[in-house]
């Protein structure tokens, strides 16, 4: 800018060229001024016509030239920008700018994105500030400019250290630091080797929507996986407590070994397909994190109400079927194995859902079928061939129809615990 | 970093003084010595395990481990079918997560990028022979070498400049900033520059965008500026927050077990008053209680999220991250090529007073058309700017007529061009 101010004596105006006054040194130092306050970077132009006879230029031919204006330039917001931060915010998804630009620059980019620019933090005002002071400050800032590689890795400590899960994305050396420090490095595959080692996950383009696309498979994981945990651990825990009392008071094992273990694999075979599972919008609107208060009040509430309807069985086979001696074992064994196993099963179509089963949540087509088949295949193995191998006799029909009035009451009692859960202490 | 503040600060004689070197550069002895005090000119750089511990250390966390003792309790009570389905379930879970990030591993590496090792560097002869410059690898440069930089050369190590000329250097891996940085070798006076600011050093990792430059280097490997960042990063991760949950819910499983196990001996023992069969059927309910499925319905739906997620752009190194990444709610990033698109534009042409003005456009075009040094990026985005405004395609009838390029003492440039003889800066 000076350079060229410094070779001119006139300034262009439509009305022609007019001689450089303090008065208009004002009015460019003003309009420059705003240029760079915009985030641009600009050059002044300025020219003059010169006589034609004069064939070879020298450095002090520039002078005298009239100041004409002056192009300015930007690195500009990517269109995408905007409406991928507001869609990460519907998903709860706050998004932070942490730059070694300047704040000038980082300012006007975020502005036009839609970032918040009211709360801006500098490098060296970090620098100042111990860790916990830092905490205190970082939730609130938008933006963090002139930070050097440490210093955003210090950033990210910060706000962890306020229970955030953060998530940083960058594809320089300069962010490596960050990228370790991050719950999850995100970087791109045409970023540094250094980045790309230290990230856990790798864009083929770098572009907000595509994150936005990730953390909504990373939630259905999660989801899927949190149904899984606490499906089975209350599941087991119900289990253990009825077999608990059971073998206090029982003449003979509950269930024999081979029945648990054959028990045990066909449950194991019927989770496998939550993994396919669908998860409801409503938890995927929101970050979801481990909560495990939740989950030990699941495994606490769902467990014991699986216990009663266990007992229910035991006192069903004990007064009305009559097993109380160990040549009636089989039989009480068999009742067990059957109620176990189809109440175990079902069950997950309550628990893998905030809502109403079926109604208003249906689960995926896989699980559905897996479900359903091992049902009947619990329900035919005391008819089968290898019912025999397998310690079973043959059920009475009426017994089916204690088992329906069962499974029914206990799906029931259990879809409103799970709502008085949900109520009580929010989704998990 | 207060090392790199002190080349920047002194005079150049002075500089090669404190590094026992010379303009002519290193006799082949000396360099020879350096290399090996100093060690090889190359950034740390994660270490690959071999296969086998990479495999072994899947089972070191502690789901595994608790399920491994856990068979052992019921190995040694005579379960030995659960045993047996619990260690099953451990190495066939272990085995999926291990293939599936080593695949992925694999494919982050075969994504790399190739980057020339050569140095220009000028190294002294026999004595009274002329120094010679070669072309060397860069891992064996050493400090005090004096180098050649030139357009598109990486930057081998730490430099501080002995004699410059319009030499631009893009710091972007360092700093983030896409523009272009004007480096001379001229002493620095000021003390406030962030370390990337300084004016006379240039960076390992960084590479030269247009000039030439003789440099001599200040420091190699793990000293330089890259390999101080470099060497913090490498080493063993923190727990994340996937990792951290999965360890809070082996606790409270534990704890469940620590009231459950001697609630069922105590109650077995006293009604059936047989001790040792209740210590039996005590472990056999520890054992009913381990998630045993756990780690398998985990790394399951884990690499079905990695293959679903690389049907989206996504590719997961670490299956662990896909939690961290559904539970995240603050997404840091940076600004260049995120929100921005990474380039620089021509956005406004305006007269003194900021008004739009196209004649001001026009002058800069022919500036930037008609100059035959180096398009850098200003010009490129000139042109690019100037295309879409195809009323300005008027220059086929101006005749370039003569040239003052660009120098860092005017720091101007200007093209004479013939029509109505118009002349612009």
């Amino acid at each position: 800018m000076e350079e060229i101010f410094s070779v001119c004596d006139r300034v262009q105006k439509s009305s022609g060229a007019l001689t450089l006054k303090p008065l208009h040194i004002e009015e460019v130092n003003r309009v420059v001024n705003d240029l760079n306050e915009d985030g641009f970077r600009v050059i002044a132009v300025a020219y003059k016509e010169v006589s034609s006879d004069q064939l070879v230029y020298e450095p002090k031919d520039e002078s005298n030239l009239i100041l004409s204006g002056y192009i300015a330039f930007l690195d500009p917001p990517k269109e995408s920008a905007a409406p991928a931060i507001a869609s990460l915010l519907q998903y709860g998804v706050e998004v932070k700018i942490l730059t070694g630009d300047n704040e000038v620059v980082s300012r006007k980019i975020c502005h036009d994105v839609g970032l918040s620019v009211d709360r801006i933090m500098l490098g060296s005002q970090i620098e100042a500030m111990t860790d916990l002071e830092l905490a205190n400050k970082a939730e609130a800032a938008t933006i963090f400019a002139k930070l050097s590689p440490q210093q955003k890795a210090r950033v990210i400590h910060a706000l962890q250290s306020k229970n955030h899960v953060v998530g940083f994305m960058g594809d320089g050396i300069n962010d490596g630091p960050a990228l370790k420090a991050a719950d999850v490095g995100i970087s791109v595959d045409t970023a540094v080797d250094i980045a790309k080692e230290s990230a856990d996950i790798i864009l083929l383009e770098k572009n907000l929507l595509v994150i936005k696309e990730g953390i909504i498979e990373g939630r259905k994981v999660f989801g899927n996986i949190i149904k899984y945990i606490r499906m089975s651990a209350s599941s087991n825990f119900g289990n253990m407590f009825s077999v608990l009392g059971a073998s206090a008071f029982l003449p003979f094992l509950p269930m024999a070994p081979v029945q648990i273990l054959f028990n045990n694999l066909l449950y194991d075979f019927s989770q496998t397909s939550v993994a396919t599972d669908t998860v409801d919008e409503e938890y995927l609107s929101q970050p979801r994190k481990w909560e495990i208060a939740n989950i030990s009040r699941y495994i606490l509430t769902i467990g014991p109400i699986s216990s009663i309807f266990d007992y229910l069985t035991f006192g069903l086979m004990w007064f009305i079927f009559d097993c109380t001696t160990p040549e009636r074992a089989g039989l009480f064994q068999t009742a067990w194995f059957v109620e176990s196993l189809l109440s175990q099963t079902l069950i997950v179509h309550v628990l893998r859902t905030g809502k109403i089963p079926f109604l208003q949540s249906k689960p995926s087509l896989p699980l559905l079928i897996t479900t359903v088949v091992i049902c009947i295949i619990g329900a035919y193995l005391p008819y089968s061939a290898l019912a025999p191998a397998l310690q079973m006799t043959a059920l009475p029909s009426i017994f089916w129809l204690y088992l329906v009035i069962i499974l029914v009451v206990y799906l029931g009692l259990t879809q409103m615990a799970k709502a008085y859960l949900i109520r009580r202490f929010g989704l998990d | 970093m207060n090392q790199i503040h002190k080349y920047s600060n002194l005079e150049i004689a002075d500089v090669l003084q404190a590094l026992h070197s010379s303009q002519d550069g290193l006799p082949a002895l000396e360099a020879k010595k350096r290399l090996a005090k100093f060690g090889l000119n190359v950034v740390a750089s994660e270490k690959q395990k071999p296969l086998f511990l990479q495999f072994l250390s899947c089972f070191i966390s502690p789901l595994p481990l608790l399920l491994l003792s856990l068979s052992l309790v019921a190995f040694f009570t005579g379960e030995f079918r659960g045993a047996e389905v619990i260690v099953l379930m451990v190495f066939l879970s272990t085995s999926l997560a291990f293939a599936q990030e080593y695949r992925s591993s694999k494919s982050a590496k075969s994504l790399r990028a190739m980057v020339s090792t050569k140095a220009s560097v000028l190294r002294m002869g026999a004595p009274g022979s002329p120094a010679l410059t070669i072309e060397m690898e860069m891992s064996q440069l050493v400090p005090g070498d004096i180098v050649h930089l030139s357009a598109g050369d990486m930057i081998p190590a730490d430099l501080r400049l002995l004699s410059a000329k319009d030499l631009f250097v893009n710091q972007s891996s360092l700093t983030g900033e896409s523009m272009p940085v004007e480096k001379h070798a001229g002493k620095n006076l000021a003390t406030t520059f962030s370390v990337p600011e300084l004016p006379n050093i240039c960076f390992m990792g960084t590479h030269v965008i247009s000039g030439a430059a003789v440099a001599v280097v200040i420091a190699t490997g793990g000293d330089t500026f890259f390999g101080s960042i470099a060497s913090s990063i490498v080493g063993v991760r923190e727990l994340t927050s996937f990792d951290q949950g999965i360890q809070k819910f082996i606790w409270l499983i534990i704890r469940i077990m620590l009231v459950m196990v001697p609630a069922v001996f105590l109650i077995n023992g006293f009604v059936k008053g047989n001790w040792m069969e209740a210590l039996l059927f005590a472990s056999a309910v520890a054992v009913g209680l381990a998630p045993e499925m756990l780690p398998m319905l985990v790394t399951i739906n884990l690499a079905k999220g990695a293959m679903a997620m690389s049907r989206k752009k996504v590719i997961v190194k670490r299956l662990n991250a896909i939690q961290n990444f559904g539970a995240m709610d603050i997404l840091c990033t940076d600004k260049t090529g995120t929100l921005t698109q990474d380039k620089v534009i021509l956005e406004r042409h305006v007269d003194i007073y900021g008004k739009d003005d196209d004649r001001v456009l026009e002058y800069a075009y022919l500036n930037s058309h008609y100059q035959s040094g180096l398009k850098n990026l200003l010009d490129i985005a000139v042109l690019e700017h100037a295309e879409v405004h195809k009323r300005l395609h008027e220059t086929d009838s101006y005749l370039k007529v003569d040239e003052i390029p660009f120098d860092f003492q005017r720091r101007r440039m200007s093209v004479i061009v013939e029509k109505t003889k118009h002349r612009i800066c």
